[in-house]
């Protein structure tokens, strides 16, 4: 396909992440394989990176979750019907697994494969759940000529109203952004979190850009392309070991960042030689002396370094499942059918679900059909029950006269009849015993909930004993 | 107009006529000619700016100017006959624009009862304002804090701010000097941040303001506001305890359909007037003026040509022209991108050139003008060469065969008062008989001669060079050095006025003119600086103390540091004895006696360019006395690594004076040096990377 061919961006998708923030669900499941809408996280980004049209693509991830993660993309994607429909037409991407030491930065990570990188890169990680094709970013990166594109999506608040604990937690994860409306270049982007209550803005930075917006509400999607010689630069450079943390920032930083020693440099020949501002370079023959292997210095000449953003547009609903909430919000985004993959993958499964649902319906016209289900294979439910926005895994079984509310239910789970279970995350093979009623819950993998339970903001850890713990 | 009938129906506005400051001078050097009446495109300012506001449907404008100009503006605006009650606020005191403020706050009877129009000096704007002020008073109607809207426009041309304002349109930031970061402060707490912060850099301050009549009140109680721009700092900088709870608006103005800048100095009424020339105003041109009585014949070019005008046969009218009413083009006169007014004989064979020339004035043979201002009723005689930058002011005559240097300034040291009765024949014949080259005269009033009319005196003014408008503290600060080197010390009031003959060559001798008595007020301060350091040095003062006395002296005399430097650096090298030593005792000896000072020194050589005054003068030092000679790159180094001088300032230097004299001696024993400290900056850079 033509896509195929002009791709000579190599993608890189980190997928060796705790996912601390999703405690409990992540205590023995890896985060890249966490179930969205009943497909592992993975699938997206890698659907994502093939749909785009990419050839191959490199997962990295860590020892401790090798296995599994080679397992998912080796033995299961493969047999994905989505995926399987496109590779009718054109030839499978090929998928690289490399492994790097655990604990380490994503920068570091970047560092350690490296050797393998030929071209200009992609990094993403896998909890970045979009419906988009990444040409357009591509694209854009190559008509700016930039050293890196970051893409970020504004931030509309969610109908949902959200816990005050919760927002909090959210605030800290803000990002804060300068950008230029038109060409929609940064010069600013950091979390909130490391920003003192003020925000300088070099005077270098206003000549240049008539117009800025300084904006609290676009977040980053951790979804970056870098021009090639930022590998150069992490090589030459070890202090830096994050990619989010520390090389953006840095890279931003440094456009319009002059050095000590260009500066003296420019004073010495740069009085008779104008800065050519077509050409973007300094009209001066020492200039090609500058090449490659000096790519440090490159970024401290003028406008060497560009970084532009990408925002999303506002009908592309891209979510970073990296927080509970998140979590959650993604997999209503499934339901709403706001993730388009999400729904042609398991066209058939779906009508069949929902088959059923109809089915069950005339059986007991109680249940309401406007609600949106996504249910896995062979998933028994009884009568009786009620079941609103919900996402229930393969091999389910639902008890009778359950109500369940905003629920993500993974495999394998029984629930007790007569259970009432709100904006509950249930792991696979847990237990939810008779007339629990959990409200805003979440659970590790395999945890019996005794009969009876009535609790609120609860997460049920992972079990050493035979009995539950409170987290 | 319904939304304007809040209070008594009628929109006012308030016109500053005045200046308060010299920066148009000369031409406007008279002090019955005022600023607010300079030509453009052969009409005056004013008649723009009433213009304006008479489309805003303003009823009622109070113009503020200072007592001397009241009488040329009354009769200027009786002639104007416009339907619109004009007011005068007139004072003889005041000294800046807020003092104008606060007396119209004191005028029961001008004082604006509503919302009011506030247009600064030299505001020239096409905007039809009526909307502004309508969208200002429906933000007030909302909320009464919004007391001020301040219009922006978007290319910056003389008043040069960056703004950041919420998207509702409120400022919170203003600044308009770009020397340093912008910092937005409180962006966590706030929570109007949330939906952005825009930031408008480069922005012109056109001088346009829809004021609550609170803004006058605030001016009342604040007696150090000069101006309306004082406010907006004061009130952003005091933050939310200042504010309370009032918002500025910024309205900005659309970049393509809005002409709106302010004419603060010469560069700007260049650029209006060429701007004006070249439509960029539209729908004001010049043959479309609303109520202009000349008629102008617009052709392609453009070219705005009277109907009275004469044009010689073989006289050739570029692009971008205006050519006034009566004027006279003789034969083979070249006119290229330049604006000729009323009543101007231009003989054969001159060529002009991006150059402006007021009414009346005459060009004779041969004159070649060239990016100058001619004022009115001056007579260039043939083969005059007026250069790039050049001002003449009114009633000069300028000799045959002078050329006048670039950037410099002509004025006539006793400006005839401009009367209309003047007979131009006792004049002409007047200044027939005035020759330049006896003339050497002094600003100085007191000197009476009897002549004194025809005296020309030439203006002195800083040479605007390129990055004039990043490093334009620095020129001066420069320029201040060079005065300072060159002339031992010649007051800053005094400089502008620097008295010096009109002929090229005696030009450089005028670092021998005489003294004036602020300098003897200078050589006092020095001589106390000198005295204080001279003590702290005899008596060994530890030198923390000796900089806590320089500082008290520093505030007490209301000198900067760079002043104090320049006293301290020469004592401190006399000092220092090479006498009946060996060379390593010598060293030795420096290196004790610096290391000792360098925290008096570090203390005072604060800028860049004190650093290049203290190479500069160590060079001369070592010039004088061949015998320092040797340690000259020495003491560099040695001042290097005390941390006086920065290695920017050593390399900077060098370059400078590689460019100077590339063979010189100094530059060649420093260079060892210089190589080692960019080595060595590059080694740092990279370990920073």
């Amino acid at each position: 396909m033509a896509a195929a061919q002009c791709l000579d961006f190599y993608p890189i998708l980190f997928a060796g992440g705790t996912g601390s923030r999703l405690h409990p669900l992540t205590d023995d499941l890896t985060k890249a394989l966490l179930p969205v809408g009943n497909k592992p996280a993975l699938f997206y980004s890698l659907y994502m990176l093939e749909r785009s049209g990419f050839t191959q693509v490199m997962v990295v991830t860590v020892p401790s979750q090798l296995a599994s993660i080679s397992n998912y993309v080796y033995e299961q994607y493969p047999l994905d019907k989505a995926v399987q429909s496109r590779r009718i037409h054109a030839s499978p991407m090929v998928i690289h697994i490399k492994s790097v030491t655990e604990g380490i930065g994503t920068a570091d990570a970047l560092r350690e494969v490296e050797s393998c990188i030929p071209s200009d890169f992609v990094v993403l990680s896998a909890d970045f759940i979009a419906d988009w094709d990444l040409i357009g970013l591509l694209e854009q990166h190559r008509t700016s000529d930039a050293s890196l594109t970051v893409v970020l999506y504004e931030d509309i608040p969610f109908k949902q109203e959200k816990h005050t604990t919760l927002k909090d937690n959210v605030s800290a994860l803000e990002d804060v952004t300068l950008i230029s409306p038109i060409h929609h270049r940064i010069f600013m982007l950091e979390s909130s979190a490391d920003i003192e209550d003020e925000v300088c803005i070099s005077s270098h930075i206003l000549k240049h850009n008539p117009r800025l917006i300084l904006k609290r509400n676009l977040r980053d999607c951790h979804l970056y392309v870098f021009s090639h010689w930022v590998l150069e630069l992490l090589r030459r450079n070890l202090a830096i070991s994050s990619i989010k943390a520390e090389l953006v920032p840095f890279l931003v930083r440094r456009q319009y960042h002059l050095s000590k020693r260009c500066r003296s440099w420019q004073k010495l020949v740069g009085k008779q030689h104008k800065y050519n501002y077509e050409k973007d370079t300094l009209d001066i023959p020492l200039i090609t002396e500058y090449r490659w292997e000096k790519a440090i210095h490159w970024t401290s000449f003028p406008d060497i370094v560009r970084c532009y953003a990408m925002l999303l547009p506002r009908k592309v609903f891209a979510r970073r499942m990296h927080t509970l909430e998140w979590y959650r919000q993604v997999n209503e985004a499934c339901l709403k059918g706001w993730i388009a993959c999400c729904f042609s993958m398991g066209q058939e499964t779906k009508r069949i679900s929902f088959d059923r649902a109809e089915e069950d319906k005339s059986a007991s016209s109680k249940r309401k059909s406007s609600q949106r289900l996504l249910m896995g294979q062979d998933v028994s439910i009884d009568d009786q029950s009620e079941l609103k926005d919900c996402v229930i895994g393969d091999h389910c079984q639902i008890g009778q006269r359950v109500k369940l509310n905003g629920c993500i239910v993974m495999d394998h789970v029984l629930i007790g009849n007569d259970c009432n279970l709100q904006n509950c995350i249930i792991s696979s093979n847990c237990h939810v015993m008779e007339r629990c009623k959990l409200k805003h819950c979440s659970t590790a993998a395999s945890v019996t909930i005794p009969a009876d339970t009535i609790v609120k903001d609860e997460s049920f850890g992972k079990v050493q004993d035979s009995d539950f713990l409170f987290n | 107009m319904a939304a304007y009938s809040t209070n008594d129906g009628t929109l006012k506005a308030v016109l500053f006529a005045d200046f308060f400051s010299e920066k148009l001078r000369p031409p406007c050097t008279d002090e019955t000619f005022c600023e607010a009446l300079v030509p453009i495109a052969n009409v005056s300012l004013l008649q723009y700016q009433l213009e304006a506001l008479l489309q805003a449907e303003v009823k009622e404008c109070v113009i503020i100017c200072r007592e001397h100009l009241r009488e040329t503006l009354k009769k200027f605006v009786q002639t104007l006959n416009f339907d619109m009650k004009l007011l005068f606020l007139t004072s003889s005191q005041w000294v800046v624009a807020g003092d104008a403020l606060r007396e119209l706050d004191s005028r029961g009877d001008l004082r604006p009862q509503s919302d009011f129009i506030l247009i600064f000096p030299g505001a020239f704007f096409t905007v039809n304002l009526a909307g502004v002020v309508k969208e200002h008073l429906a933000r007030r109607e909302r909320s009464k804090s919004w007391v001020l809207t301040s219009c922006l426009g978007q290319r910056s041309i003389s008043c040069s701010c960056d703004i950041a304002r919420l998207e509702n349109g409120q400022v919170i930031q203003y600044s308009n000097d770009r020397k340093d970061k912008m910092i937005i402060s409180g962006i966590m707490t706030m929570t109007e941040y949330s939906s952005g912060v825009e930031i408008f850099s480069g922005l012109e301050d056109c001088g346009i303001d829809i004021c609550a009549p609170e803004v006058l009140v605030e001016f009342r109680e604040n007696f150090d506001y000069d101006n309306i721009r004082d406010f907006i700092r004061g009130k952003i900088d005091g933050g939310e305890g200042e504010l309370l709870g009032n918002q500025i608006y910024g309205h900005i103005l659309s970049g393509s359909a809005d002409f709106a800048c302010r004419i603060t100095d010469m560069e700007s009424y260049f650029y209006v007037c060429f701007a004006f020339i070249h439509r960029w105003s539209y729908p004001w041109t010049v043959e479309r003026f609303p109520f202009r009585t000349t008629q102008y014949e617009y052709r392609r070019g453009p070219k705005y040509i009277t109907s009275s005008c004469y044009l010689a046969r073989s006289s050739y009218i570029g692009r971008c022209t205006v050519l006034g009413e009566n004027t006279r083009i003789d034969e083979n006169a070249v006119i290229v991108h330049s604006i000729i007014g009323d009543n101007v004989t231009i003989g054969p064979k001159c060529h002009i050139e991006d150059s402006v020339i007021w009414s009346n004035s005459v060009l004779k043979c041969n004159v070649t003008v060239v990016g100058a201002l001619i004022a009115d009723n001056v007579i260039l005689n043939d083969d005059c060469v007026i250069s790039e930058g050049c001002i003449v002011d009114s009633f000069v005559v300028v000799n045959a065969k002078t050329h006048v240097a670039q950037y410099s300034r002509i004025v006539l040291q006793r400006h005839p008062y401009r009367k209309d009765t003047i007979d131009e024949n006792s004049l002409f014949g007047k200044m027939e008989s005035f020759n330049l080259e006896s003339n050497l005269f002094h600003r100085n009033e007191t000197t009476t001669q009897d002549d004194s009319m025809h005296h020309c005196i030439l203006w002195q003014e800083e040479r605007r060079n390129s990055e004039a408008d990043e490093e334009s503290s620095i020129d001066e600060l420069e320029e201040t050095e060079r005065k300072e080197s060159e002339s031992n010390a010649m007051d800053e009031d005094n400089r502008e006025a620097a008295e010096v003959d009109m002929a090229p060559d005696l030009l450089s001798l005028k670092s021998s003119s005489s003294l004036s008595p602020p300098t003897t007020e200078r050589k006092l301060i020095r001589q106390e600086i000198r005295d204080t350091f001279q003590r702290a040095l005899e008596e060994q003062h530890p030198p923390e103390t000796a900089v806590l006395e320089l500082n008290a002296l520093k505030l007490a005399l209301d000198v900067t540091s760079s002043h104090i430097l320049r006293v301290i650096f020469p004592l401190l090298l006399d000092k220092l004895d090479i006498q009946g030593h060996t060379q390593q005792q010598v060293t030795q000896q420096w290196i004790l006696f610096f290391r000792h000072w360098s925290g008096v020194l570090t203390k005072f050589c604060a800028h860049s360019l004190d650093g290049m005054w203290l190479l500069k003068y160590w060079k001369e030092y070592c010039e004088r006395l061949p015998n320092y000679r040797k340690y000259f790159s020495f003491l560099v180094q040695l001042l290097y690594d005390c941390d006086v001088l920065s290695e920017d300032c050593i390399i900077e230097w060098v370059s400078d004076e590689d460019k100077a004299n590339a063979q010189s001696v100094f530059k060649q024993q420093l260079m060892p040096f210089v190589q080692w400290l960019q080595e060595a900056e590059e080694t740092s850079s990279e370990n920073e990377a």
